[in-house]
């Protein structure tokens, strides 16, 4: 089905609110101040910045070497001795980290880290350091020394001082409140959630939800099938703007900041950002897929897209182009995926009762739990790794740790008395609030 | 040949005039040095106010008529020609100029005479003006031809008579026609004609009388002078003595030195007794005879002089004037010195140290390690002063280069003024020197500095250290261009082990940014820190910060925080985040009791902790402190070894900006020499880490004693970085560790 002028109209309309209350995405140019002087004899540090943005522009179209190579560059070229208050030396050391970090060099990506924390001068890339360091800490459970080291973000930002970043300050904030809520309380004996309630929408009417997704910071996108219609809910639980939506995929929260929304026949729609269309190589030939039900982006721009004819996961690469399948074939029925914050991808298997985990780049597959679950729906991961599986005939999520683990059953009847009686679809926001639709109840509940 | 002299001396002239002599010597060492060139002009005399003097083109051109005259009498005619002419101008002469005169008609007779000009009469002109230059001229008969000098002969006896002059007393000073007689000889040559005499003596009148001389002839003249007052003569240990008799300056005692020599009386030896001081006119009774001179005390006493006679009163020796300097606090060991010279301070076990000075002014000096204190004193006779001896670190202002003079004065007294209100640092105000200047410090080489090449700036360093004792040295530099408004302040730390220099740039006449250049040198040091002991993070599932983690003995362990708690208020102030608490602490001083209200599950409490202090050390990137500034306050205060902050952060800090400069060896060095604590979270452990950072960086550094070091910081959970709540050092060993093992691998594939 086409996209009538109508729509095409309240798209445009939708795109415009959410890129006025979008918040302003964590970047290099975000974080660019002015520059010291060069001295005398000594190179502009404007010829740095020049090659962090393009080792930036390499890194997302996904030319990790080149990257390397630029980044290696203002590295020998702009030693501390000589520019010791150049701060793109330590942003090409934290991408050096970052890069290390998706090589799975989770040492290396460690000293990178520390490195700019104790040797490069203070900036928001010295936050964006101890944000990496917490994140390398928090992968070998030292999740105290994870989170003073995000608590000094926290702070660092609060009190203004030359490390301050507030985006990643609020980044840091949510995985601060992760930890609360999965490391401390259950070390006080305390459950991670003690309430649920039905989530109350000024500007909404729900009729059959079927799918949602949520961003960390807690905006909602709500797909209704009774009218149908997709919404954008703020985190102050205002409908922003709500528009048209009559396939049956499910939304996603991409991490570079924006709502996607798969279609059958235009691809893949990001609001505030642009429609990409996906081909697929079948017998040879290039065809569109038509039956996209789910998908994911992660950080290097790789796009993970669910296609339900036949059910599997397909790798497309930054550019759109068609990398291969991921998961496939009739043992497996791929009904839904989600990428983490480390940009690993977790595939949910209906026939094989399992969630599979893939390394950086698809690779590396293995099989972090399998459950008897009756139907296995829909699946979401939080900032810690933990996955939430809604299993729809029990009415149930169950919540697992990163190594598989059961940490928590939520349904049919949750913390504070509420019943799901027709959950479709689980999300899970930033902070470790839970969202579920229920069908029958024409109602999100959230579970806190 | 030996060169003909053909001056020469009358004995019965007497000695000439010391200094007179000494031209003379002045004048051949130059002649005999110049090359024989004949100047095409010449004049005579050059001109001062009451003098005048040969020129030198006139020494050169007699040089070079006295090398012709010994190859060529007849060709050295036409230079003394010329030398007479030009002098015989001058309406007058000193001794010099008469002198080359009359050598030069000498020459000219004596060549003109060879040559076969031998006029009668013109050479009779010629002797005679010779003779009237000086009537005791006599030709040298070995190398004058002997007519010429019988000529002489003949002309003299014709022009000269002689004059045999006594006297009485036979001391009496005795000058004709205005020149002093010294000695008086036996028989005086003099023109023909009317000489007038003169005859002085102290306590005598004055005697003058005129006397005929006919040519070849002797006149007799018989001087007798008449007694008129009494004398009195004096000498003084020292010289430089003012003389009051009857409390009316008479004279002042000179040194007992060779005329020639120039002596200022201030100079001269204390203990050396000056020449005799005659002292005349008084009448004969009793006189108040009174001994001045600054530093000495006053000589006073009564003389009886009866009769109109000499008297002598010997030599009188003036006794010092001092007074006393009390130097309370002089630390045991402190160097003094008193007016560029080590002095040994007396005074008994139990009382102040204390030195004798000599009445006037003087520069008090002491130096303990580093730390010194300068003070300028002025002594009355008797005083004692009292000087509290306020040792602080050396800081030199060495000067001001660039702009012009007048620019440089005007900074220069405005950084010593902003400088000299420091607390922490003496001020050594030695800007008026000229040690900059000396060593080459300019633009340029400062440009060089500010690109990083400081191999010309380490030379000119070490030079002025060897000049300027201080710990730290500060230099002004002016811009060149007339619209700069703003001056650089480079410091440096004496020793050489921070690299660099640090430059600040302060606007001209702004007392408030000189003001906060001097605060920051005076919180060199980053003092003890308020210590709570609990980890806590902002979590948005609570009203305030949660508690994740206590000290062990620690404030907020002792007090009863538990993890889990959230802190809801600080002092009654509400706490919404960390950083709502440390704004809570930070207005606290240490031992501060603090009341906490927190949650512990569904229940509400309070507490007081009661908060601690600790050390604290700068990280490694904090550049808010000049690192030649941190450097030079921590190696003193190490050497004191007295002060707040305990010796292990003072070597941890300078060990931290020996990293920042790059100085991994000594970095690694100065951390093994620290004795941490083991018991506090900021101790040995953040010494082992910073160990392992120094032995990792050093070039060949030891990858096994970095490992170690790395392994013992990670071994405890609870250390912590820079301050006792700082960051987990745990953590960051770890990473360390893996860097270790990659650096390893890598010195493995170069060097298989």
């Amino acid at each position: 089905m086409r996209v009538g002028l109508r729509r095409r109209a309240i798209l445009c309309a939708a795109l415009v609110s959410i890129a006025a209350m979008k918040p302003v995405p964590p970047g290099p140019l975000a974080l660019r101040g002015p520059a010291p002087a060069p001295q005398s004899g000594q190179r502009d540090g404007a010829e740095a910045e020049a090659l962090f943005v393009e080792a930036e522009d390499l890194l997302r179209a996904g030319d990790a070497a080149a990257a390397l190579e630029r980044l290696d560059r203002i590295l020998a070229d702009f030693p501390a001795t000589a520019y010791p208050d150049l701060e793109w030396r330590a942003a090409a050391r934290l991408r050096r980290g970052d890069l290390h970090w998706r090589s799975a060099e989770h040492s290396l990506a460690v000293v990178a880290y520390v490195v700019v924390i104790e040797e490069e001068p203070p900036s928001a890339w010295t936050s964006r350091a101890r944000f990496g360091l917490a994140r390398a800490l928090l992968a070998d459970e030292h999740w105290q020394a994870a989170a003073d080291s995000l608590q000094r973000v926290v702070t660092a930002a609060a009190r203004h001082t030359a490390e301050s970043d507030p985006n990643i300050a609020a980044d840091a904030l949510r995985l601060l409140t992760l930890l609360h809520r999965f490391r401390l309380r259950p070390r006080l004996a305390e459950a991670p959630w003690t309430s649920s309630r039905r989530l109350a929408v000024s500007g909404l009417d729900l009729e059959e939800p079927v799918h949602i997704a949520a961003s960390g910071d807690g905006q909602l996108l709500v797909i209704d099938e009774g009218v149908p219609f997709v919404a954008l809910v703020d985190v102050e639980r205002n409908a922003v703007s709500r528009l048209r939506y009559d396939d049956h995929g499910r939304p996603w929260w991409g991490i570079d900041g924006l709502p996607y929304l798969p279609t059958q026949k235009a691809g893949v729609i990001a609001l505030g950002g642009p429609r990409v269309g996906f081909l697929q190589i079948q017998n040879g030939r290039a065809v569109p897929l038509k039956a996209l039900l789910a998908g994911a982006r992660e950080a290097s721009g790789l796009w993970y897209l669910l296609d339900n004819d036949p059910e599997r996961v397909l790798r497309f690469g930054p550019d759109g182009s068609f990398q291969g399948v991921v998961v496939g074939g009739r043992d497996r029925q791929p009904v839904d995926l989600a990428v983490d914050a480390t940009s690993r991808l977790y595939v949910l298997d209906r026939r094989a009762n399992a969630v599979l985990r893939f390394g950086v780049g698809g690779g590396d597959r293995a099989v972090v739990t399998t459950r008897p679950w009756r139907r296995a729906e829909a699946l979401d991961v939080d900032g810690l790794g933990n996955m939430y599986v809604l299993d729809r005939d029990t009415r149930s999520i169950e919540v697992m740790g990163p190594d598989g683990q059961t940490l928590a059953r939520l349904g049919p009847f949750l913390p504070g008395g509420l019943e799901l009686r027709g959950p479709r679809d689980v999300a899970v926001d930033g902070r470790g609030r839970v969202y579920v639709v229920d069908r029958s109840s024409s109602s999100v509940v959230v579970i806190e | 040949m030996s060169p003909m002299i053909p001056t020469g001396t009358n004995p019965s002239r007497g000695r000439r005039s010391t200094v007179l002599r000494w031209s003379m010597v002045a004048l051949l060492a130059s002649i005999a040095a110049l090359p024989p060139v004949l100047a095409p002009t010449v004049s005579a005399v050059t001109s001062e106010p009451g003098q005048r003097f040969v020129s030198e083109s006139l020494r050169v051109l007699f040089a070079r008529a006295e090398t012709v005259y010994r190859s060529s009498r007849e060709d050295s005619i036409e230079f003394f020609d010329r030398i007479v002419e030009t002098l015989e101008r001058e309406s007058s002469l000193d001794d010099e100029g008469q002198l080359l005169l009359r050598r030069s008609l000498v020459y000219r007779t004596v060549a003109r005479w060879e040559s076969g000009e031998r006029d009668s009469r013109e050479t009779d002109a010629q002797l005679d003006r010779i003779i009237d230059l000086d009537p005791t001229f006599e030709f040298n008969n070995d190398t004058t031809p002997a007519r010429l000098a019988d000529r002489m002969e003949v002309r003299r006896e014709r022009k000269v008579g002689f004059l045999r002059i006594s006297v009485l007393p036979a001391d009496a000073e005795v000058e004709i026609d205005g020149r002093v007689l010294e000695p008086i000889p036996d028989l005086l040559s003099v023109l023909a004609g009317d000489h007038v005499i003169v005859a002085e003596r102290s306590g005598h009148a004055s005697l003058r009388v005129e006397a005929e001389v006919t040519a070849n002839r002797v006149e007799a003249v018989g001087l007798v002078l008449e007694r008129s007052s009494t004398a009195v003569q004096i000498a003084t240990i020292p010289a430089g003595v003012t003389v009051l008799i009857d409390g009316q300056p008479v004279g002042e005692t000179r040194p007992a030195t060779p005329d020639w020599r120039l002596v200022d009386t201030a100079d001269s030896a204390a203990g050396a007794a000056s020449a005799p001081l005659r002292i005349d006119g008084l009448l004969p009774g009793s006189h108040e005879v009174e001994l001045r001179r600054d530093g000495y005390r006053t000589y006073r006493s009564r003389a009886d002089f009866p009769d109109l006679a000499d008297y002598s009163l010997g030599v009188v020796s003036l006794a010092r004037s001092e007074g006393l300097v009390v130097l309370r606090g002089l630390p045991e060991g402190a160097r003094l010195v008193i007016d560029g010279e080590q002095v040994q301070p007396q005074g008994a076990a139990g009382t102040p140290p204390r030195v004798t000075l000599s009445v006037g002014d003087h520069q008090i000096v002491v130096s303990h390690n580093s730390d010194v204190f300068e003070r300028d004193v002025s002594i009355g006779e008797g005083d004692t002063l009292t000087i509290d001896i306020d040792l602080r670190a050396g800081l030199a202002f060495i000067g001001v280069v660039g702009g012009d003079e007048i620019g440089r004065d005007s900074v220069r007294g405005e950084i010593a003024r902003g400088l000299s209100a420091s607390e922490e640092w003496f001020l050594l105000d030695r800007s008026a020197g000229r040690a900059l200047r000396q060593v080459g410090v300019d633009a340029d080489m400062l440009g060089s500095v500010r690109r990083g090449n400081t191999r010309q700036w380490r030379g000119a360093r070490e030079r002025i250290e060897a000049q300027v004792s201080a710990a730290l040295l500060v230099f002004a530099e002016l811009s060149d261009e007339r619209s700069s408004s703003s001056y650089t302040l480079w410091t440096w730390a004496a020793g050489g082990a921070v690299g660099s220099p640090s430059a600040k740039v302060l606007p001209f006449d702004d007392r408030d940014a000189l003001r906060s250049f001097v605060a920051d040198l005076d919180r060199a040091l980053p003092g003890p820190l308020i210590w709570l002991g609990a980890r806590m993070i902002d979590s948005e599932l609570g009203a305030g910060p949660i508690v994740v983690d206590v000290a062990p003995n620690g404030p907020a362990e002792r007090a009863g925080l538990e993890v889990g708690d959230e802190i809801l208020t600080v002092d009654s102030a509400r706490t919404a985040t960390v950083a709502a608490v440390l704004d809570a602490l930070d207005g606290h001083d240490a031992f501060s009791a603090l009341r906490f209200e927190y949650r512990r599950g569904e229940d509400r409490g309070s507490l007081t902790v009661s908060l601690r202090s600790g050390p604290q050390v700068a990280p490694l990137t904090d550049r808010s402190r000049a690192e030649a500034v941190v450097w030079a306050a921590a190696r003193t205060a190490d050497e004191r070894d007295a002060g707040i902050v305990p010796r292990w952060i003072l070597r941890m800090t300078m060990a931290g900006v020996l990293m920042r400069a790059g100085s991994w060896g000594e970095a690694a060095s100065v951390l093994q020499s620290i004795d941490a604590p083991q018991d506090a979270p900021f101790g040995n452990a953040a010494v082992d880490y910073w160990l392992g950072l120094a032995l990792l960086a050093a070039e060949g550094g030891d990858l096994d004693a970095a490992r170690s070091a790395f392994q013992r910081a990670a071994a405890n959970p609870h250390a912590t970085l820079f301050h006792n709540d700082g960051p987990l050092v745990a953590p960051r060993a770890r990473a360390r560790l893996a860097q270790v093992d990659r650096v390893q691998l890598q010195r493995e594939q170069q060097d298989p």
